[in-house]
């Protein structure tokens, strides 16, 4: 695995970006739901509560959380499929507080950041080869001839350690863990800065998680790009992340280096997220998250 | 590596054979039943025995003869002529309703879907409008306006068979669209109309082919229904439907004249919408 991505010729190629690759302050998401209280239609949800935090060119920041936190509200809303409400974002120094306007803004904000999401059987388009979904990525972001984006995709491909020739099969071809590698593959085929990784192993086999996770760790001391990495899993955390950020129902309650966040951890709430990872002699208990 | 070897022993190059896999038996033979019809329709001039409106008032209403495979109508007119003939608007007419009800059905279904909100809300309340109208009632409506023909009757029914078509396709390409692939080319940058156009239509494609097909055959059976109402094809131009409106089998029991053109109708309906749910089945079955 690690022999055939690091026999790659030609490094990954990233966006330089002055300062600090994510800028998040005072993110805010309210969902607007049906049955509110006192025979009102709706009610407000709040799904995110003012999240601050800002990353670093070639860190990685782990989102932790139990289910329902709201870590993938955070990364929905920071590459654009969700819309804030209130707060402000910057990536690679650019704000995209609000939603993109046009066509050409919303490109230049996906050569920026890129997400690869939970579920590697849904997130391909069933009908496209493994070559055309990176050639069209490749296409929309750069401008190469015919010949370079051949030679590129087969790179790219080289580097998530698939072969030229699983390039030519649709989707239902590979497994799980392969489709997780195109999806990886398609989103560094634009080259963005920011990648947002949205519980992308948790849906892989050990084996494979672990296959993936050395190489995002490998991708990112080549490239320098900054990870988003949003996990329930908190052992991935510490082997991808440099630091965490904790939320508890859409409010972060505490962030800082991963290691002394899971060695030591200062809220009760990330005690109670350490606690509750199976381990020799765990003892399972109801827990009251209040 | 095993996925990818099988797959390519799996490739055939055999034309026939490959159709073969992909609608099995029952779908050959009737695909092959349509394809015999049209290319039947489309050598009618060439292959029918007779003009089909030669009359002949000394060979009328006979059985089936040497001269006259199929027999003679009530005013000694070739019926196998007259099938074949009345093949060319019978197949042609409910093709035209089809195309033009997809051609405008999918890219409001598109729209509605893509859009959601306020388009979508606006562009389902139009479909239920046109919902409201009977295909039969609007094509009298055409007939009125622009008189009896293939093409108002056509254009009418295409009209009222959009919002069938429209409407499926809407709440197909509505959960089509919050799959993560979609997702992820947004994310990439890739236009709204280069999503739907590349990957959205195509993938509810399955959907679409099944109700062009159940949709032909309706069209079929309604444009029959109209000539026989003597408001599309005129008598004495050749249609199926025109052929079952024969006062002889009405009135003298000759039900040879009318079982003939009933039973292609019945036949080319039945054909056609086994052959779109098999196709529509496989496409299914074939990126799962």
């Amino acid at each position: 695995m690690s022999d055939a991505t690091s026999n790659t010729a030609t490094a990954n190629k990233v966006r330089r970006v002055d300062g600090p690759a994510v800028e998040v302050a005072g993110l805010r998401k309210v969902f607007r739901v049906s049955g509110g209280a006192g025979g009102r239609r709706h009610r407000d949800f709040v799904a995110v509560e003012g999240a601050s935090f800002s990353l670093e060119q070639g860190h990685s920041l782990g989102i932790v959380g139990e289910s329902g936190s709201g870590k993938t509200t955070i990364a929905r809303m920071l590459v654009g499929i969700e819309k804030a409400s209130g707060g402000t974002m910057n990536v690679a120094g650019r704000d995209r507080s609000a939603a993109a306007k046009s066509t050409s803004e919303r490109r230049r904000r996906g050569s920026e950041m890129q997400i690869v999401f939970q579920d590697p059987y849904t997130s391909l388009d069933p009908r496209q080869s493994i070559n055309g979904c990176i050639n069209e990525v490749l296409k929309l972001h750069l401008t190469m001839t015919e010949p370079e984006r051949r030679q590129r995709i087969i790179e790219l491909l080289d580097q998530v350690g698939l072969t030229e020739r699983q390039g030519l099969v649709l989707p239902k071809n590979l497994s799980g863990g392969q489709r997780q590698r195109v999806a990886i593959a398609r989103a560094l085929a634009a080259e963005p800065a920011v990648l947002v990784l949205d519980e992308a192993v948790s849906a892989l086999d050990v084996s494979i998680q672990a296959q993936i996770i050395n190489l995002l760790n490998d991708i990112r001391e080549r490239t320098n790009m900054a990870y988003i990495f949003i996990s329930h899993n908190l052992a991935v955390v510490r082997q991808v992340t440099d630091q965490t950020l904790v939320l508890k129902k859409g409010v972060v309650v505490e962030q800082g280096d991963t290691e002394k966040i899971l060695d030591a951890p200062e809220d009760d709430y990330t005690k109670l997220l350490l606690a509750s990872v199976p381990e020799p002699g765990w003892k399972p208990r109801r827990v009251n998250v209040d | 590596m095993s996925v990818l070897s099988n797959l390519t022993a799996r490739e055939d190059h055999h034309l026939l054979r490959r159709i073969h896999n992909r609608i099995g038996t029952g779908g050959m033979v009737a695909g092959g039943f349509m394809v015999f019809l049209i290319v039947a329709a489309t050598l009618a001039p060439l292959i029918s025995p007779t003009s089909p409106n030669a009359i002949d008032l000394l060979n009328v209403s006979t059985g089936s003869t040497w001269t006259h495979p199929l027999g003679t109508d009530n005013l000694g007119r070739d019926t196998l002529s007259r099938l074949l003939w009345g093949a060319r608007p019978s197949l042609l007419g409910p093709t035209l309703v089809i195309s033009v009800a997809t051609i405008i059905a999918v890219p409001l279904a598109a729209l509605a879907g893509w859009s959601g909100g306020v388009v979508d809300q606006i562009v389902s309340r139009f479909l239920d409008l046109v919902f409201a109208f009977p295909g039969i009632l609007l094509a009298i409506l055409a007939v009125t306006l622009y008189g009896p023909g293939l093409y108002p009757c056509s254009m009418a029914l295409a009209l009222s068979y959009m919002p069938w078509i429209a409407r499926v396709t809407r709440s197909e390409i509505l959960r089509e669209r919050n799959k993560p692939y979609i997702k992820a080319l947004e994310v990439q940058g890739l236009s709204g109309f280069a999503i739907c156009v590349r990957h959205l239509i195509p993938n509810v494609s399955a959907t679409i082919w099944s109700q062009v097909t159940i949709s032909f055959g309706y069209a079929l059976i309604d444009l029959a229904a109209l000539s026989f109402l003597g408001l599309n094809i005129l008598p004495p131009g050749a249609d199926w439907g025109v052929m079952t409106n024969n006062e002889n089998a009405i009135l003298q029991g000759d039900l040879n004249q009318v079982l003939y053109p009933c039973l292609l109708i019945i036949l080319c309906v039945t054909s056609v919408t086994y052959v779109g749910k098999r196709l529509s089945d496989e496409n299914t079955r074939l990126l799962k």
